[in-house]
């Protein structure tokens, strides 16, 4: 299934709210090993504990310092970012992507993309007040992790994502 | 998604999986699920065969038991999160579905029952989470019996809009709204009227998320309500005079007509008048009040009254 747009013209995550909660809860978890996705040296948690982000505080954007809340947006444009935006072009290539359906609300449907690389990319088109056109923009990325019993590989990850990708959608590519 | 479609990818991929479900983790896990969901279709022709019902024992063994801990510990988690429903909640809500199929798979019917209820339990207290998830909601409810232990969970998240609704009644209406049953409305224009009514409610929801506003759950964060349009209540003032008509006079000497009050006291306000309470609720609110009190309406209708036709 075609995207109606191309990956480049799909907006990165907005607000630096929403890139310091998702960077916080999907880059740094240690379920979806991103470890496996960027050229990130060491764990990225405790590398934000170094610049001082308290892992308590963590969850809040205004309850961290200043140096931390740059770092942790900094891990979104140079690792998160660059990670998501290789999994839109990736399931571009291989249209590896699905559609949320709607019969009751033909006009809102988020769209699901899935990298080579295990990301899934949630992409919705954001409306803008005062009559400004509508923009696709990446809302969530995340990996989505096999199960304890399971294989923890890349492969093992790529797979849970695309099994993923075919319960929530009309998608029927293979795994 | 067409259930019939979805129910008949799963039996595809199951077939696909014959060569390696044996003897690989991942993919032994993945038949046993894709053969849970055929085998809750009420429909016999979307059952796996005895072929593969045979190997049960075998993949479960390789794939190991589920974890129904880990499943709630994640859908909790995501819950309380406010990243898009459509990922790691929906995952987590369809990793339950998987958990439940295996454990009735494997004769642990006690165990489903139990973790279905903690699942649902914990989805009816995050309304607002949910409520983008009601499209595969409905299409997973058409793919189970209705006495299936997934039933209860997508059931839960599909009635999410009533339960935001109920949540936000003003006290005194929460009373009758904590008497409704899940009683299923046989009266066709009562679902004429609702489906409106949902139409109405989720172009309100698209609108309202679809604006660059702050990332709070719906419910919180009213304040961008007031640049959208009012949904039309025609459909309101139809439901309204079926509901007097059959109500009235058949129930006023055994049932309690508050609920009627309320109907009369949102059918008589003007549309750019807000619900006579404190604090005023906007008028779509308003209109979900109506809906609720729709329901607690049906459910007081004498069992006669209950299965009259559309006039």
């Amino acid at each position: 299934m075609n995207a109606p747009w191309k990956a480049k013209q799909i907006l990165d995550m907005q607000g630096e709210r929403s890139r310091f909660a998702h960077v916080v809860k999907h880059f740094y978890s240690k379920k979806e090993r991103w470890q496996q996705v960027t050229l990130h040296h060491g764990d990225p948690r405790s590398l934000a504990k170094k610049a001082g982000c308290i892992n308590r505080e963590l969850r809040h954007y205004d309850l961290v310092t200043p140096d931390c809340r740059e770092h942790v947006l900094g891990d979104h444009d140079q690792a998160y970012a660059p990670a998501y935006r290789e999994a839109l072009s990736q399931a571009e290539h291989e249209d590896r992507v699905g559609k949320e359906e709607d019969e009751r609300n033909q006009s809102k449907h988020a769209w699901i993309f899935v990298g080579d690389n295990g990301v899934s990319v949630i992409v919705r088109e954001v409306r803008r007040p005062h009559g400004k056109p509508k923009r696709p923009e990446v809302k969530s990325a995340y990996r989505v992790w096999p199960r304890k019993s399971q294989g923890q590989t890349p492969e093992d990850f790529f797979k849970a994502a695309v099994r993923k990708l075919r319960d929530k959608t009309s998608y029927e590519g293979d795994v | 998604m067409n259930p019939d479609e979805w129910l008949d990818k799963a039996m595809e991929e199951l077939n696909s999986l014959a060569a390696t479900m044996q003897d690989d983790p991942a993919d032994a896990w993945r038949a046993l699920t894709l053969a849970a969901r055929l085998l809750s279709s009420p429909n016999p022709k979307h059952h796996p065969s005895e072929t593969i019902t045979q190997q049960f024992p075998r993949l479960l063994e390789v794939a190991g038991p589920p974890d129904p801990e880990e499943v709630l510990d994640v859908i909790a988690d995501e819950l309380n999160s406010v990243t898009d429903a459509w990922g790691p909640l929906l995952d987590g809500l369809i990793d339950a579905d998987d958990a439940l199929g295996v454990l009735r798979i494997s004769d642990q019917e006690d165990v489903a029952r139990r973790l279905s209820e903690r699942v649902a339990g914990l989805v009816s207290l995050y309304p607002e989470r949910t409520l983008s998830l009601g499209s595969f909601a409905d299409m997973r409810l058409k793919t189970v019996r209705d006495d299936s232990v997934v039933a209860s969970i997508w059931r839960t998240i599909e009635r999410a809009p009533a339960q935001m609704l109920a949540d936000a009644l003003p006290v005194q209406a929460q009373e009758l709204a904590a008497e409704i049953a899940t009683a299923p409305s046989e009266l066709p224009w009562l679902n004429a009227a609702y489906s409106r009514l949902q139409r109405s409610f989720a172009a309100f929801v698209d609108a309202a998320s679809d604006m660059e506003a702050p990332a709070e759950p719906m419910g919180v964060s009213l304040d961008f309500s007031a640049t959208l349009g009012r949904p039309s209540i025609a459909p309101l003032e139809l439901a309204w005079r079926k509901i007097r008509s059959e109500i009235a006079p058949k129930s006023m000497d055994n049932v309690q007509v508050p609920s009627t009050r309320h109907l009369r006291s949102v059918t008589s306000s003007s549309p750019t008048s807000t619900w006579a309470l404190d604090p005023p609720l906007p008028n779509h609110m308003a209109e979900l009040c109506f809906k609720r009190t729709l329901e607690v309406a049906i459910v007081m209708l004498p069992e006669d009254a209950k299965t009259s036709e559309l006039r």
